[in-house]
């Protein structure tokens, strides 16, 4: 079932009186919301990272069988950590190449529609300028627009896609520099 | 969309839990003899980057096709209605460029769709992809990226496999340079001892 504008004001309308996280677990938890996929934060990926080894053990048996094939250990080091870099994006890649769901996408409906729900919605004390609120409608109709294109809604993953593909182009390109045999 | 016929728009669709994801990626692991380690890691990757061409490749065809029941769906058609309509166009148009044949009721919708636009199925097919040029062009820089990542990896790949000949073959190489510059010493040396 697809959100409704009205809706939609009264969800914006509400937050705005959210006071945010109180809690510090709250506030740690909040200040994650800006990150999308961590592929651009530092260094994430070190094998020497103890937290990163209990996830994924077989890290240490790849360590040793690029030991074995005559790398250094600070090359297989280097190996491993390209090798998750890779693997991360990988999956990243997979998360971001979903369909939009319909309680994420406004319904369809005219200008005018959505310019009786803002008049509705409206506070009879507000002060709000006819000029305000036509900005208001513009933008909303637009994402009617957005959420209604079908195809532009399919296109939608490919441009999560094309955001990734610089982390990509790196991964893959580190991957191949730390496992060329060095002299 | 996991199914050629079906678009599953707008549900949820994720890959890497799919049955035929992690066929295909066993195919491939099992065409490279079933490697272990960092090599299995490294197939398995190649794999990924695989399924993605051929995903990209699909979903290509989807937005022209989608792109083209946008243009022949009524303007006017709102609600939920006017959704069903364009998956219905969707359907029938996908149906017809994968060689199905339309029956009659949906040839019928198709054709005076169409006509109401001014179109015919070449026309519009030719205006969807003029009009999703920005788009495809994306598309294709994704395809183009994966192949990329697979020589990538390919490369990854041999250094990994070849090394311990790589290494072996190195190790001759400078045992060989040092014998060389060894003997040249000594040669210096008898010179010197001899004057």
């Amino acid at each position: 079932m697809k959100i409704s504008v009205e809706k939609l004001v009264a969800n914006r309308a509400n937050a705005q009186k959210s006071s945010g996280p109180q809690t510090r677990a709250g506030k740690l938890r909040s200040a994650k919301n800006a990150i999308r996929h961590g592929l651009g934060s530092q260094s994430p990926n070190s094998p020497q990272n103890p937290p990163f080894l209990n996830h994924f053990p077989e890290l240490k048996s790849y360590q040793q069988e690029l030991i074995s094939l005559g790398y250094s250990d600070a090359q297989s080091q280097e190996i491993i950590e390209a090798l998750l870099t890779a693997r991360q994006v990988t999956e990243v890649k997979h998360s971001a190449y979903t369909d939009r769901l319909n309680e994420e996408r406004l319904g369809n409906m005219t200008p005018e529609a959505v310019a009786s729900f803002v008049r509705e919605m409206e506070d009879p004390l507000s002060t709000v300028t006819p000029m305000e609120r036509a900005r208001v409608v513009a933008l909303l109709f637009k994402q009617v627009q957005k959420d209604n294109d079908l195809s532009g809604l399919l296109f939608e993953k490919f441009e999560a896609h094309r955001k990734l593909m610089r982390y990509e182009q790196w991964a893959f390109n580190q991957l191949r520099k730390k496992s060329q045999v060095k002299k | 969309m996991a199914d050629n016929k079906e678009i599953k728009l707008p549900q949820s669709a994720s890959y890497s839990n799919l049955p035929e994801y992690n066929n295909h990626v066993n195919q491939i692991h099992a065409s490279y003899d079933s490697p272990e380690g960092v090599l299995g890691d490294l197939v398995r990757q190649m794999a990924d980057a695989m399924w993605w061409v051929k995903t990209y490749q699909k979903d290509k065809d989807h937005l022209i096709v989608m792109k083209m029941a946008m243009l022949i769906k009524s303007r006017s058609d709102l609600g939920m209605d006017a959704e069903e309509k364009a998956l219905r166009f969707f359907d029938c148009l996908l149906s017809f460029w994968s060689g199905q044949v339309l029956d009659s009721d949906d040839q019928a919708f198709l054709d005076s769709a169409m006509r109401s636009k001014g179109h015919n199925m070449a026309s519009l097919r030719a205006d969807a992809i003029r009009r999703s040029v920005k788009e495809l062009e994306v598309i294709d820089r994704l395809i183009e990226r994966q192949f990329k990542n697979m020589r990538l990896l390919m490369q990854s790949y041999e250094s990994v496999r070849f090394a311990p000949q790589l290494l072996k073959k190195m190790d001759l190489e400078i045992r060989q340079l040092e014998q060389g510059i060894e003997k040249t010493i000594e040669d210096q040396r008898r010179e010197v001892s001899r004057q």
